[in-house]
């Protein structure tokens, strides 16, 4: 899992129909520092995160099932948690 | 699941059968509010066209979104799209 930062909300109509009712969110990873690094993406919400959150980013299809409670679903990216605080390096990195 | 907008289309009549059916697309890569190369993606919705802000799934699994029985060897497929006033 990854530590990242959710950037905004994406509303989707048409979709694969085992998206219906989830939340989409856009999301980006950060270093531990803090800044955003890499390419902004979609990902399945499964920890109820809101914008500007530190969450945890979960890229892999099997737990996405998991964490989604529906055995058929594809997915790549889903948000597992949000961070309160982490520490690092000896120091502690509060998110919120 | 990386965003892209999607460029044009391409027809194959020669091809693997699995893919049979399936609509290819051109899908402009979109990192960061910027474009970033393009790459063509099977469409699992049917329904994206030109102009349509989509998302897409990189693996090879995503392909059992078309299929799951018989699925096409597509690498990057089409999972939805952006609803447009909410861009």
């Amino acid at each position: 899992m990854k530590i990242g930062v959710i950037t905004g909300t994406v509303v989707s109509t048409v979709k694969y129909e085992r998206y219906r009712g989830m939340k989409m969110l856009k999301a980006r990873n950060l270093t531990l520092e803090g800044e955003p690094v890499g390419e902004e993406f979609v990902v399945l919400d499964a920890a109820d995160a809101g914008i500007g959150d530190i969450v945890l980013l979960n890229n892999d299809g099997g737990s996405a099932k998991m964490v989604t409670g529906d055995d058929q679903l594809i997915a790549s990216m889903t948000v597992c948690g949000v961070v309160d605080h982490y520490t690092w390096r000896g120091k502690t990195v509060y998110c919120h | 699941m990386n965003i892209g907008i999607v460029i044009g289309s391409v027809v194959c009549t020669v091809k693997t059968r699995t893919l049979k059916g399936r609509r290819l697309l051109i899908v402009r890569r979109i990192v960061n509010g910027k474009p970033a190369g393009t790459v063509i993606a099977c469409d699992a919705t049917g329904e994206a066209g030109i102009g349509d802000w989509v998302y897409m799934i990189g693996r090879a699994e995503a392909a059992l979104m078309l299929d799951p029985a018989d699925p096409p060897p597509s690498d990057l497929t089409i999972a939805g799209i952006i609803d447009p006033e909410t861009l």
